[in-house]
């Protein structure tokens, strides 16, 4: 509603400017650009950057309109004759839509800038998978992992199944939370609504996977029942109540989960075929020794923190 | 079995948290410090003794087809308590744990022994393994606590021992997956000299 | 046989089913009256150490807490600032424009938000639309005169919001800052509560502060043992004064190996302040500027010495 009304804002300006005053600018899109800086495109191409300085804008966030940005200066832009790039002298809270109007002698504009959906959802995604990685980082599904890391195979066919229900069950609990818990005030039924959910959840496949596909319930079949204890399937739908995640974030969260989790599964299965024709000694063979790679691995995740791609 | 015996088997031979491995996952998340460890291990002597309480006084009534169903309903019941518990009484020692006090729900730890112990015995008995166990991981977490609380952070319980921050991984998760697979071989060798031998299917769960 | 087991096995799960709903219902009553009480005690304390007031130091009984809320709203349409402020006895809601450009005064006895709504009159809410309520500045006052104000702000840290409350002096210099809530790793992102990291926003005046930045240099001895000596940020107005002078335009030394959560506590703090600053400006020039749409503005208590 608030697109149209402002697409329709801007073609009536435009109507009324392009008349007089010649080639009037009409503002066509924004976006983010960088940490400090907004990208403006217009409908075409920008000759005057005095008529577009600084002073002629206006940046605010939506929930404080009355504190304009300090924007300081506006640059053209060598990849687009198109835009212009406001730069400002603060980081930009990407997470709020900022709201820039133009009143120029060349023209005036409004438009609402927010984050790219996509890039919010892989970000989740990547953050869920690498940089907050389950099993490294949170130390989450342990108990499942130390048994099932011991062959390539097991590991593979454990963390695929994993993945899928994983998803599923994101899915499931961000309906069931915003449906039933939220409207209610059952919060506190958190966790006995969610493992109740997650038991449903691998009988139903269980028993689908065995009508449909009894090939692929032979292979995978057995690590169903191994996923109930996975501290990370219930852990993945409180955090979804917890941060109060949409749909698409909720989808994106708990496949990032899941593959980061199969992800860290390959990677120890590798490491541990080979550990078992190493040298080890006598009290550190089995889990000690695995738990030491663990912390390897960990260790090497650590370099994921702080990656922002978007 | 003797009480006595029950409480000593939970802490050594059969402690859950070296040698059985089972419900690791807060195991490294947890134990920052001590107090935490603590607190945590507190939070599952409850869920496990009241747990078992339940588990036998109700195992006469209990379906056998849907047992686990019901062990898990029970489980939950006692870990969203001592969750609400915790976050009304104790709100600043509960903020660092919370998540992981609602993952006590997965334990296998817990639904293990209420299977192989107090679905098939009396009241008093599954009360005090229930107990021995809990108490088994909550010593290993304070264990684990401890070391890395003084390497890390150089204190003990909040008390300053150091004076410097040796090795700040410790607080990290890497030193976590450390100082557990170290703790777990001297366990073994402490074990394996006491003739306590070889930990029970280690790895399982 | 069959169906009779299967009425059997739920039966069983929908009385141990009930049971475990009966119990968790009983346990949450119980807590959450426990809750919110201690929460409310938890910020009641956190807000009178900001202020300087502590166990050795106890609040005096004629301490006055006034409240502004303040709201966002449209006025025909157009976005608005909304400020319920006390006045005489009761209080009011001003309503600004984006540009600070007073629009409305309305009186508003004994309003407790976010229920204005309701005292809107029919008129007023043809005009006035979509009411939201965003947050509260809290104002303490001794004998009608400003000791001090208390506000939050919270910013994006390096796991998870970090929520921060600042205690600003009468002249609008930081008194101290307290992290509310904050989810960083302990030894890391955690030590901003610790009083070497949290009181170097202490002395700083609101011009200094818009002005620091974030260094990431050790910081120095002397001033780490300075910040350390009051654990509770319970400065003197000597020691204050001190702070201000020698140490005011130095920067926000980071805390080691977390320059994200460092900067992100002191952007946060930043922000909240300078907002505050600017909008009770705002308040205060449409207050006494002269308006022909509002009755006369009454005497008000203590609405702060404005700058």
């Amino acid at each position: 509603m608030k697109k149209i009304m402002s697409a329709l804002t801007v073609l009536t300006l435009a109507l009324c400017c392009a008349g007089p005053a010649g080639a009037a600018l009409t503002v066509k899109d924004g976006s983010f650009a960088g940490t400090h800086g907004i990208e403006v495109e217009f409908l075409t191409p920008v000759t005057d950057l005095e008529n577009l300085e600084a002073s002629f804008w206006r940046v605010v966030e939506a929930s404080s309109p009355d504190i304009a940005l300090p924007l300081e200066k506006v640059e053209t832009v060598a990849a687009n004759p198109n835009a212009v790039r406001l730069n400002f002298s603060q980081n930009l809270d990407k997470g709020q839509i900022h709201q820039v109007s133009l009143d120029s002698p060349r023209g005036k504009g409004k438009i609402d800038v927010t984050q790219n959906m996509m890039a919010i959802l892989l970000t989740l995604f990547l953050s869920a998978a690498v940089i907050n990685n389950y099993v490294f980082s949170r130390y989450l599904g342990l108990c499942v992992f130390f048994g099932v890391s011991q062959h390539r195979d097991t590991a593979v066919g454990t963390g695929l199944t994993f993945t899928m229900v994983m998803t599923c069950s994101g899915i499931l609990s961000w309906a069931v939370f915003q449906f039933i818990l939220k409207p209610l005030s059952l919060g506190f039924l958190q966790v006995l609504v969610f493992i109740g959910m997650v038991a449903c959840l691998v009988q139903a496949l269980d028993t689908i996977l065995r009508k449909i596909n009894p090939v692929l319930f032979k292979k995978l079949g057995v690590y169903l029942v191994l996923i109930t204890v996975n501290c990370i399937i219930l852990a993945v739908p409180l955090m979804i109540a917890d941060r109060n995640f949409n749909l698409g974030e909720s989808f994106f969260f708990a496949l990032g989960a899941g593959l980061g989790f199969a992800l860290a599964l390959y990677l120890m299965a590798n490491v541990r075929e080979r550990l078992t024709v190493a040298r080890v000694p006598a009290s550190f063979q089995g889990l000690p020794i695995a738990f030491i790679v663990c912390g390897l691995f960990a260790l090497a995740f650590m370099g994921f923190s702080g990656l922002s791609l978007f | 079995m003797p009480v006595f015996q029950l409480i000593i088997r939970g802490l050594l031979a059969e402690n859950p948290v070296f040698r059985l491995a089972l419900s690791m996952c807060p195991a490294v998340a947890v134990t920052t410090n001590i107090k935490n460890g603590f607190l945590l291990g507190c939070a599952v002597v409850f869920v496990q003794v009241m747990s078992n309480i339940t588990a036998s006084v109700l195992r006469k009534f209990i379906h056998p087809r849907v047992r686990v169903v019901i062990y898990t309903i029970i489980i939950a019941t006692w870990v969203s308590t001592i969750d609400m518990i915790m976050s009304a009484y104790l709100p600043d020692l509960y903020d660092q744990v919370s998540l992981y006090i609602k993952l006590i729900v997965v334990f296998a730890i817990i639904i293990s022994r209420m299977e192989l112990f107090a679905s098939k015995n009396p009241v008093t008995p599954s009360l005090f393994d229930g107990l021995g166990m809990g108490l088994g991981f909550m010593f290993g977490l304070m264990m684990i606590g401890a070391v890395r609380e003084l390497l890390g952070s150089g204190q003990l319980l909040g008390f300053d021992i150091l004076g410097v921050k040796p090795l700040l991984i410790m607080i990290l998760p890497a030193g976590g997956f450390f100082v557990i697979g170290f703790l777990m071989s001297v366990f073994n060798i402490i074990l394996k000299k006491l003739g306590m031998g070889a930990p029970p299917a280690g790895g399982h769960h | 046989m069959i169906a009779k087991q299967i009425i059997k096995i739920t039966l069983n799960l929908t009385v141990i089913c009930f049971f475990a709903g009966t119990i968790l219902g009983l346990v949450n009553m119980g807590t959450q009256h426990a809750k919110e009480e201690n929460q409310h005690k938890r910020e009641v304390l956190t807000s009178m150490s900001l202020l300087g007031y502590g166990a050795g130091n106890p609040a005096p009984a004629d301490l006055k807490m006034d409240k502004i809320s303040r709201y966002l709203l449209a006025v025909d349409g157009a976005p608005a600032l909304g400020y319920v402020i006390p006045a005489g006895q009761g209080q009011e809601l001003i309503i600004l424009s984006v540009e600070g450009g007073k629009l409305l005064s309305i009186p508003a006895p004994q309003m407790e938000n976010p229920e204005i709504n309701q005292h809107l009159s029919q008129e007023m809410r043809r005009q006035v639309s979509e009411l939201t309520h965003v947050e509260d500045y809290r104002i303490a006052l001794l004998d009608g005169k400003v000791q001090g104000y208390l506000i939050t702000g919270n910013n994006l840290g390096f796991k998870a919001n970090i929520k921060m409350m600042v205690a600003l002096n009468s002249d609008f210099s930081v008194r101290g800052i307290a992290i509310l809530e904050s989810e960083e790793d302990p030894g890391l992102g955690d030590e901003a509560k610790e009083p070497y990291f949290r009181n170097q926003f202490a002395g700083k005046s609101a011009a200094q502060l818009a002005r620091i930045s974030i260094s990431k240099n050790p910081q120095p001895e002397e001033y780490r043992s300075l910040l350390e000596s009051q654990p509770e940020g319970h400065f003197t107005a000597e020691e204050m004064e001190n702070l201000r002078a020698v140490y005011g335009d130095s920067p926000i030394y980071s805390i080691t190996g977390s320059t994200i959560s460092s900067t992100a506590v002191m952007v946060g703090v930043q922000k909240a302040v300078g907002r505050f600053v600017y909008r009770l400006q705002q308040v205060n020039a449409a207050l006494t500027a002269p308006s022909s749409s509002a009755p006369a503005p009454e005497a008000r208590e203590g609405e702060g010495e404005g700058v």
